[in-house]
């Protein structure tokens, strides 16, 4: 069987500098990645490329997804085939109504799948069943998508479409900085509510207490754009205890 | 000039009776200040972005009796209505119509004549100073025979819009000039719902035409005037519309304009604030595309101290479509405590097209909060990529953008029905 996803010598740039350096990363069905590492080593240029963000070059390298080349699928394309990022910095769209752009979300996902459409009655039970999943406030739903929203809210927001939609593969990008600790939990029941043998993670972070909720099966850690080192969870509370400095000077050394 | 100058005195043979009549002594009048200011040229500061020139070139006969069909209501809506077909206003059925309510009607024939008419508009026309800026004004007075003086009683509380449905179609190159006077008694609240439309959804073969409205306002002490205006004639007609208002002592007025037809449109909105106490909002949305050119030009005179004053100008100019807005808040030397916001915001989306923006405030006061800008851009990429990065197809993000811009007009029209059917004609139903 093939992964679902396989990153091959992945050289990403922006602007003619180079940020993603030979990445390789595989990640099988029902399995989640932990990737960390020091400011400016890559990790959300990683998250980015993958969902298909248009300021960066991809230079050189492959990336598998289902066995289909993923830089053929255009950004809409890639999300139906089961790619959700997570956004670090959710974009906040006034006059859009969150409930609207709900909607037309899984609309377009379902009919994608070959479903019928959810009439209103059955949307707003299944928004509402997932919103009380991560104790998020129906308000929400009524304001503009994402505007105004506090910064926990906001991801709460994100976690939500994930719910929603379900994915193959959910990348969180520092879904984790800034939330409070009572947040993180709930990001955290969200993400393993939808762990099952066919869906994976690829779950960036800077800081290990994440992991603590979301046990990942691998943890791989990004300096200049390449992973350096890869391990189990416990590999985490290593990085926490001693920082990046070991990484940097074995990869020196290399 | 001498082909109106023909069309005028053909006019004049065929009044019959009222040769001689306040009514034609107005439009002589009217006729004959238009021929010593003529109209603007691109030389003149508030014309620089309307092809006038372009505008006059047909030569517009007066528009005939309407024959076609007329303009369908709109789902939903309840309402008093009143028709202006080729510039015409069907005044028996607009007084039937309008029989239950208290409302006054008089033909210009009966209030050219009037005090009450004269006391409410005459002193107004006269203090203009005769400039080539007020042309299509005259150009209106010399042609329109079948104008309106509308009174609406001081207290009166109308329960439902008065709805005024604009329609111009002829098989000749022809113009015709709506007039409307409008008078809102003391206390009084009304609401207005303006339709320049035509019965056919983008008909193919239509002779070019030109409708030259003219809507004015008197909203006495203490009236609240709610007003939507709604434009979407056929790509071969030109518009150029102007609503003036005045107003007095703790009124509110309220005005919407919302583009997406015609050719060349040019849309002035004018405010006298001529006492305290009062507040005006002016809003708009507008798409143009293809050739359009669609122009938007507001004067606000904060003639007196404590009012306020509230403005937004929102566009979409798209393909080779030319766009502009030049607003002039005035505040007056007398107008303390002045409060007043101006903003323009437009949504460039073609290398090929053009917007012209001109926030400007002039102050003369010196205790007044103004504040005034203008924003150009494209659509935001990053918004476009979140709404792509969630499964929606390119071109329906671009059409959810572009409904999420103009929503934030077009969700405050008061009226259910009316912005029902705003946001479904302007496809902002996303």
């Amino acid at each position: 069987m093939k992964p679902l996803l396989k990153i091959s010598d992945l050289h990403v740039s922006i602007e003619g500098k180079p940020i993603l350096n030979g990445l390789n990363l595989t990640v099988g069905y029902g399995e989640v990645h932990a990737i960390m590492g020091p400011n400016g080593s890559g990790k959300s240029t990683l998250a980015n490329v993958l969902a298909g963000r248009e300021e960066y070059t991809v230079d050189s390298g492959t990336v598998e997804y289902e066995g289909h080349n993923l830089f053929d699928m255009e950004v809409d394309e890639r999300a139906l085939a089961g790619i959700f990022l997570a956004f670090q910095y959710p974009v906040e769209i006034p006059g859009v109504s969150n409930s609207n752009f709900l909607k037309s979300v899984i609309n377009a996902h379902r009919v994608h799948r070959g479903l019928p459409e959810f009439n209103a009655l059955e949307m707003l039970k299944y928004i509402r069943q997932k919103m009380s999943a991560i104790e998020m406030d129906e308000t929400l739903l009524k304001r503009s998508l994402n505007d105004g929203f506090s910064g926990g809210e906001k991801k709460r927001n994100e976690i939500l479409q994930m719910t929603l939609l379900e994915p193959k593969l959910s990348i969180l990008d520092e879904t984790d900085s800034g939330l409070d600790i009572d947040a993180l939990r709930i990001v955290a029941d969200g993400v393993n509510q939808l762990r099952s043998p066919e869906r994976s993670f690829i779950v960036v972070t800077h800081y290990q207490r994440l992991l603590n909720h979301i046990v990942p099966d691998f943890v791989h850690v990004l300096s200049n754009g390449r992973i350096v080192a890869t391990g189990d969870k416990s590999m985490a509370l290593k990085l926490e205890e001693e920082g990046y400095d070991w990484i940097r000077e074995s990869t020196v050394s290399v | 000039m001498e082909h109106l100058a023909q069309i005028f005195s053909e006019m004049e043979a065929s009044l019959n009776g009222l040769t001689g009549s306040p009514l034609h002594q107005f439009q002589k009048n009217a006729f004959s200040t238009l021929r010593v200011v003529d109209f603007p040229s691109r030389k003149h500061e508030d014309w620089k972005y309307t092809p006038v020139q372009k505008l006059l070139s047909p030569n517009y006969k007066l528009a005939g009796i309407l024959t076609g069909e007329k303009i369908k209501p709109v789902d939903g809506l309840d309402s008093y209505v009143l028709e202006i077909n080729n510039g015409r206003v069907n005044i028996e059925a607009a007084a039937k119509n309008l029989s239950a309510t208290g409302i006054k009607l008089y033909s210009l024939a009966e209030a050219y004549p009037l005090q009450d008419w004269k006391d409410a508009f005459e002193t107004q026309l006269l203090e203009y100073a005769a400039d080539s800026n007020r042309a299509f004004d005259f150009l209106n007075f010399s042609f329109n025979t079948n104008g309106l003086f509308l009174d609406i009683p001081k207290g009166l509380k109308l329960d439902k819009p008065v709805e005024i449905r604009i329609t111009h179609q002829d098989d000749q190159v022809s113009f015709s000039h709506p007039l409307l006077f409008i008078r809102c008694g003391q206390e009084s609240e009304v609401s207005f719902f303006e339709r320049l439309e035509h019965p056919i959804h983008n008909p193919e073969v239509i002779p070019e035409g030109l409708i030259n409205s003219l809507l004015l306002f008197k909203i006495k002490k203490g009236a609240r005037v709610h007003h939507v205006k709604w434009q979407n004639l056929p790509l071969q007609q030109n518009l150029v519309y102007k609503l003036a208002a005045t107003q007095e002592r703790d009124s509110y007025f309220q005005t919407f304009a919302f583009d997406i037809g015609g050719k060349v449109v040019r849309n002035n909105v004018e405010v006298d604030m001529l006492e305290s106490n009062t507040y005006t909002s002016l809003q708009a949305g507008y798409m143009a595309t293809g050739k359009q050119s669609i122009d938007h030009q507001t004067r606000i005179h904060h003639q007196v101290h404590h009012c306020e004053s509230h403005e937004h100008y929102k566009g979409i100019i798209d393909d080779q479509a030319n766009g502009a807005f030049n607003g002039k808040v005035y505040v007056h030397p007398d107008a303390q405590k002045t409060n007043a916001y101006q903003q323009n915001d437009t949504l460039v989306l073609s290398p090929n097209a053009v917007m012209n923006s001109k926030p400007q405030l002039e102050i003369f006061a010196d205790d007044v909060k103004c504040s005034h800008g203008a924003t150009i851009g494209q659509l935001d990429q990053k918004a476009l990529f979140y709404l792509k990065s969630r499964g929606i197809q390119g071109d329906q993000a671009i059409d959810m953008l572009k409904a999420a811009f103009l929503a934030t007009i077009v969700s405050q029209i008061p009226n259910d029905a009316i912005r029902e059917y705003i946001t479904n004609s302007m496809s902002l139903d996303i």
